[in-house]
């Protein structure tokens, strides 16, 4: 395959709820289970994405920003994307305080948030998934939005970001 | 009285990512992230679930006054995670969490901050060993709208009653 990005993605969630009431003597449980499972193949339809900015780096109060139009990939070579499939960042630090904040006033790519100057704060330890399979909700526009920014609230913690595009 | 016993988390990410040929030969990079995680009731002991169709007007909840899938009422006082998956898949039809005055803010910077989830797509945030998500008297509820149309979504939070 020349160019190209294949993804597979799973996310499960698996639970057990109790209701601690007896009923005939047992506690009637529930357990849920909710799982996002796919494959996307290398395109630039649904369900396909093509381009992959990944990186581990350390943030700090100064926001990073990574231009993705165009950035470039990890051979060096030049990518101008156009559409986000999914993010997935990862605060690796074990630390209390050290939040990673993802946005902000200095990113301008925010097509996955509406608001005044957005932002996610992802605390240590935990992590945010975002992933639109479908259609070209987070589309990237040159020049005025398609730069992200990743800080911390304070230190330096480690973070993780894999973003999925078309 | 009830409570959650167990919950496991996972995300998996499996990336396949080839440049451009070179001498006949295109440059490959596998990269896989796992991340796993098992959690008992003491990080953990509430969980609000909820199928429905939402409309541009959107619906209002309050964190610190559910009732859980038993019938009985509780209320959160730390998020642990956070999942919101749109089950539309017209294309438009977006869900929007976040946006009022009223809302539940921990979890952003920024003024009236919504997350957008496109038709198929999620949202699935986590607090990891934080409690920074806690809810308080006047920051407890979670507004849930479309962009357009009448599309169903599934929520799913976890936390600390």
């Amino acid at each position: 395959m020349a160019r190209g990005l294949v993804s597979t993605i799973n996310l499960n969630l698996n639970l057990v709820y109790q209701d601690d009431d007896l009923l005939f003597n047992v506690a009637p449980r529930l357990n849920l289970v909710k799982t996002v499972s796919n494959q996307f193949l290398n395109g630039t339809g649904a369900n396909q994405n093509r381009y992959l900015y990944a990186a581990k780096a350390n943030a700090s109060t100064t926001p990073t920003t990574i231009d993705l139009i165009p950035f470039t990939d990890i051979f060096g070579d030049s990518i101008t994307p156009s559409v986000v499939r999914f993010i997935a960042i990862f605060n690796n630090s074990s630390t209390i305080g050290e939040n990673i904040i993802f946005g902000g006033a200095s990113a301008t790519a925010k097509p996955w948030h509406s608001g005044t100057n957005p932002a996610d704060i992802i605390p240590p330890g935990g992590f945010i998934f975002k992933y639109a399979p479908l259609g070209s909700v987070w589309t990237l526009t040159a020049t005025s939005a398609d730069v992200i920014a990743i800080a911390s609230a304070t230190g330096t913690p480690e973070f993780e970001i894999y973003i999925g595009m078309t | 009285m009830s409570q959650l016993v167990h919950t496991w988390l996972r995300l998996n990410l499996g990336l396949e990512y080839s440049g451009e040929e070179v001498v006949e030969s295109s440059p490959r990079l596998s990269l896989i992230k796992d991340i796993s995680s098992s959690f008992g009731n003491d990080y953990n002991n509430q969980v609000y679930v909820l199928e429905q169709a939402t409309n541009v007007s959107g619906l209002t909840l309050n964190l610190r006054s559910l009732v859980d899938v038993f019938g009985k009422p509780f209320s959160f006082s730390i998020i642990k995670w956070f999942g919101v998956f749109n089950l539309s898949a017209v294309v438009g039809q977006n869900i929007l969490v976040g946006g009022s005055f009223a809302t539940f803010t921990k979890w952003h910077q920024g003024s009236l901050v919504a997350d957008i989830i496109p038709p198929g797509g999620c949202l699935f945030r986590t607090s990891g060993i934080s409690n920074l998500f806690g809810t308080e008297v006047d920051e407890n509820g979670i507004v849930i709208y479309s962009s357009t149309g009448t599309p169903s979504f599934q929520l799913f939070i976890g936390g600390l009653s």
